[in-house]
């Protein structure tokens, strides 16, 4: 089992800028093609001026420090018994080309049930104005209580 | 240029949302982990799935999560309206999967027009591959 004395560890503040390019590449990754993730000059005359990230573009930015969790010496998971349980975002506002978002993320708890580990990481996410604009919560089982 | 948007006045509780159907690739997992950064080799190394007990490669969950986003935002029209989407990934996505995104409006709350949608993904079995997902739209 993973020591349950790290619940509410929280993680150095990340900081990450929104990329043009890397927006388009994640929607059409996602099969998603909608112009106001594609098309700069059709979304400059929308009420946002500019593109705007997909919702789910948010696997990027929002959890970027799920990855420095996972891989915390302090928690000693098992990547190869790992799996990415259940996955939650809120979204407060859009983001836009240019954003520096930064990431406050945090153990926020760590149980069992049966051979199940169960580690939750949460992140709330912040732009360059200091709105909040995404909240994460990721829950990944670590399988056969492998260490 | 306004953007097309579903109005809360459009919406009633039983509605569904117009499903979307996609054939899952191994191309599809390999663009996928460039973009997202997730290059875990499950998703990309059929070897090293088949080690892990897979068939083949198996879709990313998060790939498939947004997929379940993209239905919904087609559905609404301004993907600003999407307020929260969770869901637990479940049965595995190989090549060759068809994979169908659904969703039914659950509830409606006429303050802050928020509609609640009951969502998932089934794959060509019926087996369900994104589960307990809800999703919250905030309607014009």
């Amino acid at each position: 089992m993973v020591d349950h004395k790290w619940i509410g560890k929280v993680y150095e503040p990340l900081v990450y800028e929104i990329g043009r390019e890397k927006m388009k590449e994640y929607a059409a990754a996602a099969k998603d093609m909608n112009p106001i993730y594609h098309d700069d000059a059709l979304a400059a005359d929308t009420k946002y001026g500019d593109i705007i990230g997909m919702p789910n573009f948010a696997a990027v930015y929002a959890l970027k420090g799920a990855g420095y969790c996972l891989l915390d010496p302090d928690l000693k998971l098992n990547m190869l018994m790992l799996v990415h349980g259940s996955q939650e975002f809120e979204w407060f506002d859009v983001v836009k080309p240019g954003d520096r978002i930064t990431i406050y993320g945090k153990v926020a708890d760590i149980y069992e049930k049966g051979d199940l580990d169960f580690v939750v990481y949460e992140d709330e996410v912040r732009n360059q104005s200091d709105q909040v604009v995404v909240k994460a919560k990721s829950t990944f089982i670590i399988r056969e209580g492998g260490r | 240029m306004p953007l097309k948007e579903l109005k809360y006045s459009e919406v009633q509780v039983g509605d569904e949302v117009t499903p979307f159907v996609h054939t899952f690739e191994k191309m599809d997992a390999i663009i996928y982990a460039g973009a997202s950064g997730d290059f875990n080799p499950i998703h990309v190394d059929s070897d090293v799935a088949k080690l892990a007990g897979h068939p083949n490669v198996i879709a990313h969950g998060l790939f498939n999560m947004a997929l379940l986003g993209k239905t919904i935002t087609d559905w609404i029209g301004n993907p600003g309206n999407l307020k929260k989407l969770s869901c637990q990934f479940r049965g595995r996505v190989i090549p060759g999967d068809t994979v169908t995104f659904s969703g039914v409006v659950k509830a409606k709350e006429d303050a802050g027009q928020l509609v609640i949608l009951g969502v998932w993904a089934e794959n060509q079995d019926g087996t369900r591959v994104l589960e307990r997902a809800e999703a919250t739209v905030k309607l014009p």
